[in-house]
């Protein structure tokens, strides 16, 4: 008896660590891969308009293009956030307008914030196990960066 | 057979007990990799966000054109670093997120031409009865020499001196006191700043949280890449930084800014074939007695893409020569 259990343990050993491990190491190497290619293309972006103040159609599709080629599938949202001054009860207070269509991001005046959000969309249900069972991924991908354009 | 296949088995189990203490190991490094790189991007552009509202330029032709004429003044540039912050990590721009921002600042200095800002901990009676971030008054560079106290421009090159008896000099032009280099003024200036910082976290340790200082300035530029303080500039340190991850980051984020001469682009006409032709290159790179006699300027832009919507196209045999405006 203590022999078949000794198999068995055997095989689940070996598939474990023969075919699980590699798996997931690589995964979560390609991954961290992933998230560092989205992170830079962002701040590329960002540094390109806080160069330029100008977002054309070009330069959204190719943030989109870029940040999906990593291997994740991502949405991307750039806003353009204008800072003003309202007067509230007799409080002065300041608020930021979003603006995001591409008439409105077409031409940023200097002093104004762009903001690029990404968050991940059609996480794989593997990934979905990995979040909800084994706690070693963190679930949906999500992160802003906003640069100042001057 | 059967024990050797028992012994076997065992040895498996501890070796993948180790190898999912290193994979355990392995997903945080990368996750706080991650985590890092975005904190120093955030910091970055929040600092320099909060810097370009702090400069102000007495010249009222040129933005950015005289080094001399910048002056650098607080204001709510705290409140915009902390907005900023609070923009890179979807927060609500809210008091309860810009004090959880302010718990990471472990220090903040913007130096000017003549003395510098530095954020201190400042207790609060009034309201709640707690500790908030204000920049202090301004704090000129100062060097002691044991009977004479000298104070400096480090920009204009000018200086005053206090001498043991109480007498006040104020030479009115530019150059340091006989015997002092600018690198010594330098030496004295960083020197000063990382001491302040120093005081400033000590403060804030004694009475919150705690902040490791492993941060120097030097008085040139060293090796590694570090910059000294030598104008108007921004250094801001974050430590300890609770909202940038789902553990505490440990590891001090630091950005920095100086002003530099932005380099305009010069638009011009050029007669060729009897034919006014629209140009432009980079300020510096005209020759002087060129200018109003073959080429006649017509604006100035910030940067190329203006210039060039402007219907202006590029001279390649200017734009190949030296800028030597810097």
């Amino acid at each position: 008896m203590s022999d078949f259990i000794n198999k068995i343990v055997m095989i689940a050993l070996i598939f474990i660590m023969l075919v699980l491990s590699p798996l997931l190491i690589s995964y979560k190497i390609d991954d961290a891969v992933a998230k560092r290619t989205i992170l830079n293309e962002v701040s590329q972006f960002i540094d390109k308009v806080k160069h330029t103040a100008i977002v054309t159609e070009e330069d959204l599709n190719k943030l989109y293009i870029a940040c999906n080629a990593s291997g994740l599938s991502v949405d991307v949202k750039v806003k353009r956030l204008v800072r003003a001054d309202i007067n509230k009860d007799g409080k002065i207070e300041t608020v930021h307008y979003a603006v995001d269509d591409l008439d409105g991001l077409e031409d940023i005046n200097y002093g104004d914030v762009i903001k690029v959000t990404v968050t991940e969309i059609g996480i794989s249900t593997s990934r979905r196990l990995m979040y909800n069972i084994l706690r070693i991924d963190e679930g949906k991908f999500e992160f802003s960066l906003a640069g100042t354009v001057g | 057979m059967r024990v050797w296949g028992a012994i076997f088995n065992i040895f498996a189990v501890l070796m993948m007990l180790l190898m999912s203490f290193a994979f355990l190991n392995l997903t945080r490094v990368l996750d706080r990799d991650f985590d890092q790189a975005r904190l120093n991007k955030a910091v970055e552009y929040s600092t320099e966000a909060t810097f370009i509202n702090t400069l102000e330029i007495e010249d009222i032709g040129l933005d950015y054109t005289d080094i001399e004429a910048i002056e650098i003044n607080t204001g709510n540039s705290l409140d915009i670093f902390e907005t900023m912050m609070c923009f890179n990590y979807d927060l609500s721009v809210h008091e309860e997120n810009k004090k959880l921002i302010e718990d990471s600042v472990a220090t903040m200095v913007l130096s000017c031409n003549d003395g510098f800002y530095i954020i201190q901990d400042i207790y609060n009676d009034t309201g709640k009865g707690e500790y908030l971030l204000r920049w202090s008054p301004k704090i000129p560079y100062l060097y002691d020499d044991g009977s004479n106290k000298y104070a400096f421009n480090v920009v204009k090159q000018k200086w005053a001196k206090v001498s043991g008896s109480g007498d006040i000099e104020m030479p009115l032009e530019e150059g340091y006191p006989p015997g002092i280099s600018h690198d010594k003024v330098l030496e004295v200036l960083n020197e000063q700043i990382t001491r302040n910082i120093y005081v400033e976290i000590e403060n804030r340790n004694a009475n919150r949280d705690i902040f490791q200082y492993k941060f120097f300035l030097p008085a040139e530029t060293t090796r590694a890449g570090v910059n000294p303080i030598s104008g108007p500039g921004i250094l801001t340190l974050i430590q300890g930084a609770r909202f940038a991850s789902k553990e505490m980051i440990g590891t001090v984020s630091v950005s920095g800014y100086k002003v530099v001469e932005k380099v305009n682009v010069v638009a011009f006409t050029e007669k060729i074939d009897g034919v006014d032709k629209k140009f432009y290159c980079y300020e510096g790179q005209m020759d002087i007695d060129d200018i109003d006699t073959k080429y006649k300027v017509k604006n100035y832009y910030r940067d190329t893409r203006t210039a060039a919507k402007e219907e202006y196209s590029p001279h390649f045999g200017l734009m190949t020569k030296k800028i030597t405006k810097r």
